[in-house]
């Protein structure tokens, strides 16, 4: 019988179980990484034009990153630590952003300019532009990271910033509390922009992804596109570091002893106009001013028999990759996040490891996966060519996501309750399965929920991937955006925006079901 | 309750992994079809094709609009396994790429014999139907009929500084037109135009349909773009001309589609059937009554009012077989560092 | 006799610093006995020790005449031991209803699920909280949890109880009814009992031998009345020297303070 106290002793399990579970996180971009080390180094990857292609990225990232922190983490805070007027709206439709291809985003913005007059090169262009619409993004992970963390915090420690210093205290010490989650969120968000090379194509920015993209598209060249990645990766991990270490080490913030009761949000008046306040702020920035361009042209033509029949054909697909994604994303986060939560250089290692897969561009992943299934006999078109492929691939390039969520809530429980099983005998998969599962209920749900959210979004993947005929509805509203009319377009974008709340708003509906999300005790 | 929860949630997940996993991936009595023409365009033609033979098309559409890896990186990657029978291209580089990497396979289908040989490739790898042309749209809000333009090189003039746009020549059909101006006009002059371009404060988007969208809405006074873009714009009731550049000078590119049999297809004879559904009349006629509207190659095929004739413009002159070569040259050197160096 | 738990030349270390060493330590069956101590002096690292939490960096743990654990290495699982435990911060399982923690609690035992439940329903009797068996941890008051704890670590029947701390958040009333419990228990059950705790007054009231560490070593060691009436350690003549003067007559202590006037 295995005990259930092995989960809080060192080991190499733990090193094991965290090589094992990341190779197979990092198994489809396997194919083309090993091709790029086979390959004479080119200028390409190096050359100055690259480089200084990077450092603009980066700037862009760090400043998506920036942003998202800014609006994001007092709406995570406030949401988490206050009960004010339509907070639970507010928090779907900030999930909404989570849906859309940065591209999009970037052509509502584009759209909107135009529609206001402003100039090309003003700051709904160029780089700024793209900081715009990768922050519109990034904004609802760091609200929800932060969210999490929040409501993880012990309802006493709470209690006594309360009687401290009163709200403010409050504030400073959840804002602290809940920074290196909000850190890590916005560090995710700023690194999925980097492999993106959409926005700044549509706002005039020509940053890594799109150097990279060339040698995809233009070149048909996959050994110097993965070299070019693996290169962004490294650069960018080594920039990163300090970072990664930093919130690797304060990611995990354990219970204090007998502390079995979480805080609870409340009402504050504050919060009644502060709350709406901000989210307001966010929400037209990350989700309003982009749709406002792109549903622009939707007052002159509804195109309703259209949407109709696309999300007929496409909605089922739609479903399961996402879900499926969020599912494979989260089973492959559970054991990274037991293996490394309570060791704090594993946790640096992990981060580093799933940041390294997230810059990566997804088609690195996509064509390594067509690679070993073209290779691969007939029999096995079951796992390399089906529907669950794309899922698969889609879900574990975002592993990232879940296990972020996921260590910082397995390092809230404490030690002594996997003890405590070992002592009275309980076996591991009991333990598992009666305490840490129900533990982690919330946090795992969610998890899945934000990864089939973002992984709606990806159309590479599901482009290169998708079994002949199994499009989903985001590849449909794209290939049909080149020649459609711009008011059939938008009625499939408005289509798309209200699938998606339509979910947001199931998924919400079935948490208030369980009750709170991340939940000790009462 | 908890166990039941658990055993649901487990049931789904199993059977949605089974649902995924288990379906078939190649039925009897169809063929897959990868196409880099719009969906829009081909889901019709698909539709009507298995109407006519009972045979289903799977097919996989793409885009330049997604800004993602597209079709042809996924042909090459399944080359040692195909799962495609056909590619239908939107343009004839595409086609002589995928010869020049060994994916494609001859097939003469007994359908082109109108078609005219020099579009299509000598060996049999491809075969160009309905094509569409490279055309400068201008908004005829911001562009007088006075100073409407004739000729690519007017992007170049002063009366068009700092408005003029053009799609980012490393994609899509403005790659094969970089590539075409590059045979036409030599190196030297076609560099020339590039740089002048930039010079006159001419801005790079992302693809032609941008160069559409932001032409109409008045961002831009003038651009180079596609026929069936512009068609839309026109459709729409925007605010677009069209011009038929070089009509005394060098010429509109004309840019036939192209339809290549994949080597090593699971299903080659479903596939050559399509081939030959493409290149017959009746679908040349489709296409050029459809919002794309395409023109014939084939002379003889009736048209709609606003369609143009082949026979009404001056093609350009450019040997296609060649393009895909000069490309490659060009993709790897000029067009990319003046991409690089020209995009903010 | 045997003692039930024995402690040889033990010592401890976490990434290089030592936490002590060279413990010695004999313990009776059925004798109560409490670790005292600073905080940090390594009471509670010892009671993990001695529970199979944790495996000495040297020395031979004894326990009812088996060798439990060598140098680095544990050849007895804790819940092979025959002892229960109760956690400094209780460690009751939040997602679980009182009655399901303390059933969950027999997991190591080969009984069928009516006797679980009958096993755990006369655990809570006896800690008179059978009627919170509904109930879940968070829903309870500290004195509600502590009995709880208790019922969980009884319901295993364990030869030896450890007791972690375990009241130190608890008002007098509470503390003391639990005591009456605890001692009520163990005479019942003829349990051996290991209390860690830095309240000399608390130790006091549940044990009757005790040891004192202090600095990595045992200071002190014998029956706590006597400890208290000559104490040697820094920890008991500093607690000694604070009590009011009827307390230490009570508690046996001689009355320094009136020595030195």
């Amino acid at each position: 019988m295995i005990s259930p106290a092995v989960l809080e002793q060192p080991g190499h399990w733990r090193s094991l179980g965290l090589v094992s579970v990341l190779l197979i996180v990092i198994s489809p971009t396997l194919p083309l990484l090993l091709q790029a080390f086979d390959w004479s180094w080119s200028a390409f990857s190096f050359g100055r034009d690259f480089v200084a292609a990077i450092l603009r990225s980066v700037i862009v990232a760090a400043g998506a990153s920036l942003c998202a922190l800014g609006l994001g983490f007092p709406c995570g805070l406030v949401a988490g630590l206050y009960r004010f007027p339509a907070r639970r709206l507010m928090l779907a439709a900030l999930a909404v952003p989570l849906l859309m291809p940065a591209f999009l985003w970037a052509i509502g913005l584009s759209m909107l300019r135009i529609e206001l007059g402003l100039s090309r090169n003003g700051f709904l262009s160029g780089a700024s532009g793209s900081i715009w619409s990768f922050a519109a993004l990034a904004t609802p992970l760091v609200v929800f990271a932060v969210l999490v963390a929040v409501r993880l915090l012990p309802g006493t420690a709470i209690d006594a910033a309360r009687l401290a210093g009163g709200e403010r205290a409050v504030l400073r010490y959840a804002g602290y509390a809940a920074l290196p989650a909000g850190v890590t969120a916005c560090l995710l968000g700023g690194i999925l922009s980097l492999s993106d090379p959409g926005p700044g194509q549509i706002l005039g920015f020509s940053g890594v992804a799109t150097q990279i993209l060339i040698s995809f598209s233009a070149l048909y060249d996959f050994e110097l596109a993965a070299q070019q990645g693996l290169v962004t990766a490294a650069i960018v991990l080594l920039a990163a570091s300090p970072l990664i270490w930093l919130v690797a080490r304060h990611l995990t913030l354990a219970l204090l002893p007998r502390e079995v009761r979480l805080m609870e949000p409340r009402s504050s008046r504050t919060a009644d106009w502060a709350g709406p306040a901000l989210f307001g702020v966010t929400l037209l920035m990350a989700l309003l001013a982009p749709v406002a361009g792109l549903a622009q042209p939707v007052l002159s033509e509804l195109w309703l028999d259209s949407v109709v029949t696309t999300v007929a054909r496409t909605g089922g697909n739609t479903l399961f990759y996402s879900a499926v994604a969020g599912l494979v994303a989260t089973a492959s986060a559970v054991p990274l996040a037991i293996c490394a939560t309570r060791v704090a250089s594993l946790r640096a290692s992990l981060l580093a490891g799933l940041l390294l897969i997230l810059v990566l561009p997804p088609a690195v992943g996509a064509l390594g996966t067509v690679l070993m299934a073209s290779e691969a006999p007939v029999w096995l078109d079951p796992i390399f060519r089906s529907r669950f492929t794309v899922a698969a691939v889609l879900g574990l390039r975002l592993t990232a996501i879940p296990t972020v969520v996921l260590m910082r809530a397995i390092g809230s429980a404490p030690a002594s309750w996997a003890l405590a099983g070992a002592l009275h005998g309980v076996p591991l998969l009991t333990y598992l399965r009666r305490v840490l599962a129900p533990f982690l209920a919330g946090p795992i749900f969610m998890s899945i929920a934000l990864v089939a959210l973002v992984a709606t979004a990806d159309i590479t993947t599901v482009l290169l991937l998708q079994p002949p005929g199994q499009d989903s509805l985001s590849i449909a509203l794209f290939t049909v955006m080149a020649n459609a009319p711009e008011s059939m377009v938008a009625s499939l974008c408005l289509a798309y925006l209200l699938l998606g709340c339509l979910v947001i708003g199931a998924l919400m509906f079935l948490m208030s079901l369980k009750g709170r999300l991340p939940r000790v005790g009462r | 309750m908890r166990m039941k929860v658990v055993s649901v949630t487990a049931a789904t997940i199993v059977a949605t992994c089974a649902a995924g996993c288990l379906e078939s991936p190649e039925a009897p009595h169809e063929v897959v079809v990868y196409s880099s023409v719009d969906e829009i365009f081909a889901r019709p033609i698909a539709q009507q094709f298995k109407n006519e033979t009972g045979i289903q098309v799977r097919l996989v559409p793409d885009t330049e609009e997604t800004k993602s890896t597209g079709l042809l990186n996924r042909l090459m990657a399944e080359k040692a396994r195909p799962q495609a029978d056909v590619f239908w291209s939107g343009d004839p580089v595409r086609a002589a790429i995928l010869k020049s990497r060994d994916i494609s396979e001859p097939y003469r289908s007994p359908q082109a014999d109108g078609l005219p040989v020099r579009y299509s490739d000598p060996q049999g790898h491809w075969a160009g139907f309905s094509a569409r042309a490279r055309v400068l749209i201008y908004n005829t809000s911001l562009v007088p009929e006075t100073e409407r333009p004739t000729s690519v090189m007017d992007l170049l003039d002063s009366r068009f500084r700092g408005s003029a746009c053009l799609a980012n020549p490393l994609f899509g059909t403005t790659s094969m037109h970089a590539a075409a101006l590059f045979q036409v006009l030599g190196e030297v002059n076609a560099r020339e135009f590039f740089t002048r371009f930039i010079e006159n404060g001419g801005t790079i988007v992302s693809s032609n349909g941008e160069v559409r969208r932001r032409v109409a809405a008045g961002d831009f006074a003038i651009g180079i773009t596609d026929t069936d873009d512009f068609n839309v714009a026109l459709r729409e009731r925007k605010p677009v001309g069209i011009v038929y550049p070089d009509h005394d000078g060098i010429g509109t590119l004309v840019i036939p589609n192209a339809a290549v049999l994949i080597a090593g297809a699971p299903n080659p004879e479903g596939g050559k059937r399509f081939i030959d559904f493409l290149l017959s009349p009746e679908t040349e006629e489709a296409l050029a009554h459809s919002a794309a509207a395409q023109m014939p190659v084939r002379s003889g095929i009736p048209i709609p009012a606003y369609v143009r004739s082949l026979t009404e413009i001056t093609p350009m002159q450019v040997d296609y077989d060649k393009l895909a070569d000069e490309l490659e040259r060009l993709s790897n050197g000029f067009l990319r560092e003046w991409v690089t160096r020209h995009s903010r | 006799m045997n003692p039930i738990v024995q402690l040889k030349n033990i010592a401890k270390e976490f990434h290089a610093v030592e936490i002590f060493r060279d413990i010695s330590l004999d313990i009776q069956s059925g004798e109560r006995f409490a670790l005292l101590g600073p905080s940090g002096c390594g009471k509670s690292t010892l009671l993990r020790l001695i529970a199979g939490l944790d495996a000495p960096t040297n020395g031979e743990l004894w326990i009812d005449g088996q060798a439990a654990s060598l140098a680095g290495r544990i050849l007895l699982p804790a819940h092979q031991r025959g002892l229960a435990m109760v956690f400094q911060d209780l460690a009751l399982w939040p997602n679980l209803t009182v009655h399901q923690n303390v059933e969950l609690g027999l997991a190591g035992t080969s009984l069928a699920r009516v006797q679980r439940r009958e096993r755990a329903e006369s655990a809570l009797s006896a800690c008179r909280i059978a009627e919170l068996g509904g109930r879940k941890p968070g829903e309870l008051s500290g004195g509600q949890q502590q009995r709880v704890a208790l019922a969980r670590a009884l319901t295993a029947e364990p030869k030896l109880l450890l007791l972690d701390e375990p009241f130190s958040s608890l008002d007098i009333a509470n503390k003391s009814h639990l005591y009456a419990v605890i001692r009520r228990l163990c005479t019942d059950f003829h349990l051996t009992l290991i209390v860690v705790s830095h309240d000399p007054l608390e130790a006091a009231a549940l044990c009757s031998h005790a040891a004192v560490l202090e600095r990595g070593r045992i200071a002190e060691i014998g029956g706590l009345q006597a400890l208290l009436r000559n104490p040697v350690s820094e920890t008991l003549r500093e607690f000694v020297a604070q009590l009011p003067v009827p307390t230490r007559k009570e508690s046996g202590a001689p009355a320094r303070s009136e020595e030195s006037n």
